[in-house]
């Protein structure tokens, strides 16, 4: 075999694991990364259930108010056991909102990430959480924003 | 021959006039395609909401009338495992149960909005069907009131503690309502 056929040879092996990757490549489904804090911060959902959770600790605070007002202008002696356990049952109820809240938030959230991942046809989405899972990334893959507006277009009923 | 020639004569109207006839008017708003009619599944829960212009309650029911002051939508709701109940969906307590079925017969009408423009149509007219077979979705009959000036789109909100902890909204599309060739 001359030098010729060889470098033929390896010029056609080349060309072939070239196009085989290129053809690979082009074909396979894409992978990309959310910044999960940065989607459930720009989530509408979430500002409602903060509105809501506003509504009640004003409500609460406007009843431990009054009690405090109550006590203070009868003549009996303020009765600060009362007023603790008042105090005691709505920072847990609060507690218990906050808890249900964000449990429905990432719920809704993760439901219509894999309803994005399908429509777009991505293999993977990952979640960087900022604790080591995800290490490095190039910001490229990147699709934070993408699917933050996503989620707040399905959101709204779209 | 004559009547023929008069029934083409007919058709060709109705086709240069863009209105639909009755078949075609029902399936038009019945298809999940134009807007009309939108499901949903949200948090467990299958949607589907059905909107239901004046003029299809007028081809089923022909003495409904011409009274065209409401938007008048039929939810179902069911969980979207179909073998469970919504009254019964996670729990066996039959006072819970009893309660969820209250809920549903009243309060749950205060819980249901039509949106428009940000502006919040109140539902005033509520029927609950509770299905005999449990794995039937239950049934909402609403009327909601209308604006005076025509709405292109409107969004059912549903804000049930019942439900989710976050509203489900429904965007029904009203831009592509067909006339109805009479």
């Amino acid at each position: 075999m001359n030098f010729k056929t060889t470098l033929l040879m390896v010029q056609t092996i080349f060309i072939l694991c070239l196009m085989t990757y290129i053809v690979y490549t082009e074909l396979a489904e894409p992978s990309a990364y959310v910044i999960n804090q940065k989607v459930f911060d720009g989530y509408a959902g979430k500002k409602v259930l903060e509105d809501k959770l506003s509504v009640i600790r004003k409500k609460n605070k406007r009843s431990q108010d009054s009690l405090l007002v109550l006590f203070t202008r009868s003549a009996a002696a303020f009765d600060g056991t009362a007023y603790d356990e008042m105090r005691r049952k709505h920072a847990w109820q609060e507690e218990q909102l906050t808890d249900e809240f964000t449990e429905s938030l990432w719920l809704r959230i993760n439901n219509d990430i894999k309803a994005f991942g399908a429509e777009k046809g991505y293999a993977f989405i990952y979640g960087a959480t900022g604790d080591g899972g995800l290490m490095y990334a190039n910001e490229a893959y990147n699709i934070t924003e993408d699917v933050i507006q996503y989620l707040n277009e399905k959101y709204e009923g779209d | 021959m004559k009547a023929t020639r008069y029934w083409m004569i007919g058709f060709a109207l109705v086709a240069c006039t863009g209105k639909l006839d009755r078949a075609a008017y029902a399936d038009f708003v019945q298809n999940y395609d134009n807007g009309l009619h939108v499901t949903q599944d949200t948090d467990g829960f299958r949607f589907d909401a059905q909107y239901q212009p004046i003029e299809l309650l007028n081809l089923w029911q022909p003495d409904f009338g011409d009274n065209d002051s409401l938007h008048h939508v039929v939810l179902t709701i069911r969980p979207v495992d179909a073998q469970q109940d919504l009254v019964r969906y996670q729990t066996t307590d039959e006072e819970v149960m009893q309660k969820r079925l209250y809920y549903f017969s009243f309060l749950f009408q205060d819980d249901i909005t039509l949106q428009s423009d940000g502006k919040k149509m109140p539902c005033v007219l509520f029927h609950y069907e509770r299905p005999a077979d449990a794995r039937r979705p239950h049934t909402f009959v609403m009327g909601f009131e209308k604006k005076p000036e025509a709405d292109k789109h409107v969004t059912l909100q549903i804000d049930s503690p019942l439900i989710s902890s976050l509203p489900v909204k429904l965007e029904i599309s009203l831009a592509n309502l067909p006339e109805l060739a009479l």
